[in-house]
């Protein structure tokens, strides 16, 4: 496993990269965006797999519906794991279809009993697919439901703990869901099982203020901000180091803009003691 | 339409499976964005009614606008022809007709084009559902399968050859013909200078267009009649002379195959 500090391949970088060939730990791409056959998706992807460690990160299989993941969806995940042989393969602890239609986001679920046992069915599911296993990642939120009655983190503990998968920490979804529904951040990392960490998200945030009350939305859009930054700080030190993505989706700066960010995450990541004894992953 | 204050009486409020839950969330999301009231998802939020309505919105907002991007990132000629507040109208009521289905975004502008064709308050556009056409068949041919093309002379082996069947077109490759100039307008409106500044001039009649990517960028290339009767004929499973000999049957021409082998020569046929 590399403890190293990744960034997203966007197309606009395609050439960049491969005429340039920084030092980046891996690259992460989003699986739904090279379902397509061919076209230069695939041939920047596939010479940048040759020297890359490469990760997929799913954002459509709605792994958190209540209904069975999409069959064909499947299938075109099998295919990509078989042409690519990923270093990592996530999704989320969200919904994102339900009843045929498909909203494209990554939509809350309950923390319920009922919702983990679907889950978990879910995620088997997709490891059985997939012939591998996953990671599954903790969701921004805005809302909580009344019926939720297990701790996010546990929830995606006991989870983990079923299935045999992985956790994928997004530290920013962390600190939003945290400041939104006035959790304790902190309390969140030392819930979570050190040994399951198998990946971490850094990410933006924008805030937006609503009748008195200042709300903090993920946006995949701007810089890390400091306090992730701190935040990310403690879970290296409570999870050892572990594989790190800067994800930026919408207004794509410069890939030099990513590669700084990255590279602030390797100082932590170099700055931390290994992974706390006996918790070594798989 | 149902009674918003129905939405809310106590039979409804008992919504408690995940399935329940999550067909409530999706009726809110399926009407547009701040146009009704949450609704019985409302009910299954933690929170005060208002704060729990406005943060319900955070995600419908969401929901809408990555999927007007979507469409704007594959329709940008479009978007240009008819501005951004047109353009965000055109696709909500887009959405509203047809909700996407899972699951890649990638397909969820695929009927669009046929949509602005019949898109009343487009009416006075009536080239812009083929202008939709025309971009949506060239993010087809971005995502289409790799193959090898013939050479040229290749191609000319190949089709002298007995059974002369042997060409077939390279899988990226979209044929389309519109009584409007498309290709003419995508291109003027495709450069990023400043289209206020020029003026398109187009004379009458329509085009013939092949779509292709045989490498790894996507040309849009004119055909004559002829050529693309003889390239559709091809796409059909005919073999190179049949193709030939239906193009010369229905259209004037006397230099369909030369037309061929300098497409050939522009990489456009993959051996069968």
């Amino acid at each position: 496993m590399l403890a190293e500090a990744g960034v997203g391949l966007k197309p606009v970088h395609y050439r960049e990269i491969f005429e340039s060939r920084p030092a980046a730990g891996f690259f992460e791409v989003h699986a739904e965006n090279y379902m397509g056959a061919g076209g230069p998706p695939h041939r920047y992807l596939e010479r940048l797999a040759a020297d890359y460690a490469v990760s997929f990160h799913g954002v459509g299989l709605s792994l958190a519906g209540a209904e069975a993941p999409n069959v064909r969806h499947l299938a075109r995940w099998r295919a990509l794991i078989d042409r690519y042989d990923p270093m990592l393969v996530s999704e989320h602890v969200a919904w994102s279809s339900f009843a045929g239609e498909s909203f494209h986001d990554l939509l809350p679920v309950p923390y319920t009993i009922e919702a983990l046992d679907v889950l978990c069915r879910n995620i088997n599911q997709m490891q059985d697919a997939l012939g591998r296993r996953i990671l599954i990642e903790n969701p921004s939120r805005y809302i909580e439901f009344a019926s939720s009655e297990i701790p996010e983190p546990e929830f995606l503990s006991e989870a983990a703990r079923r299935t045999g998968c992985g956790l994928l920490v997004d530290v920013n979804n962390v600190y939003v869901s945290a400041r939104n529904l006035g959790e304790d951040p902190l309390k969140w990392l030392a819930s979570i099982p050190a040994q399951r960490v198998g990946e971490i998200h850094l990410a933006g945030y924008a805030t937006e203020v609503i009748d008195d009350t200042e709300l903090f939305i993920d946006d995949h859009g701007s810089p890390v901000c400091a306090d992730v930054w701190e935040l990310y700080q403690r879970a290296v030190s409570c999870f050892g180091p572990v594989a790190t993505l800067i994800e930026w989706d919408t207004d794509v700066p410069p890939l030099q803009t990513l590669l700084q960010e990255a590279a602030v995450a390797n100082a932590i990541l170099e700055g931390a003691s290994d992974r706390p004894a006996g918790t070594a992953v798989s | 339409m149902t009674d918003p204050q129905a939405l809310r009486s106590p039979e409804t409020m008992a919504l408690d499976s995940l399935a329940d839950c999550q067909s409530a969330f999706a009726e809110f999301l399926r009407a547009r964005p701040e146009t009704s009231a949450a609704g019985r998802v409302a009910t299954l939020v933690a929170g005060s009614q208002r704060s729990v309505e406005r943060r319900l919105e955070i995600y419908r907002n969401n929901v809408y606008a990555r999927l007007i991007s979507s469409l704007s990132d594959t329709y940008p000629v479009v978007m240009r022809l008819v501005g951004e507040a047109f353009f965000r109208v055109a696709a909500l009521s887009y959405i509203a007709r047809i909700f996407p289905s899972p699951a890649a975004l990638i397909d969820f502008g695929r009927h669009f084009p046929e949509f602005l064709g019949s898109f009343e308050p487009a009416a006075t556009l009536p080239y812009l559902g083929d202008v939709a056409e025309l971009e949506w068949l060239y993010l087809d041919a971005y995502h289409a399968a790799e193959a090898e093309c013939v050479s040229p002379e290749n191609f000319r082996r190949l089709i002298a050859e007995p059974a002369n069947g042997a060409v077939r077109l390279h899988p990226s490759a979209r044929l389309m013909r519109s009584p409007h100039q498309v290709s003419r307008i995508w291109e003027f409106n495709m450069r990023a200078d400043d289209a206020a500044q020029r003026k398109l001039r187009l004379t009458h009649g329509g085009e013939f267009l092949l779509i292709i990517r045989p490498e790894a960028s996507v040309e849009v290339r004119r055909l004559s009649a002829a050529a693309y009767r003889a390239l559709s004929e091809i796409d059909n499973g005919a073999s190179y002379s049949e193709a030939l000999e239906l193009a010369r049957d229905s259209v004037v021409c006397t230099d369909v195959a030369r037309q061929l082998e300098s497409l050939a020569a522009g990489r456009t046929f993959t051996k069968s």
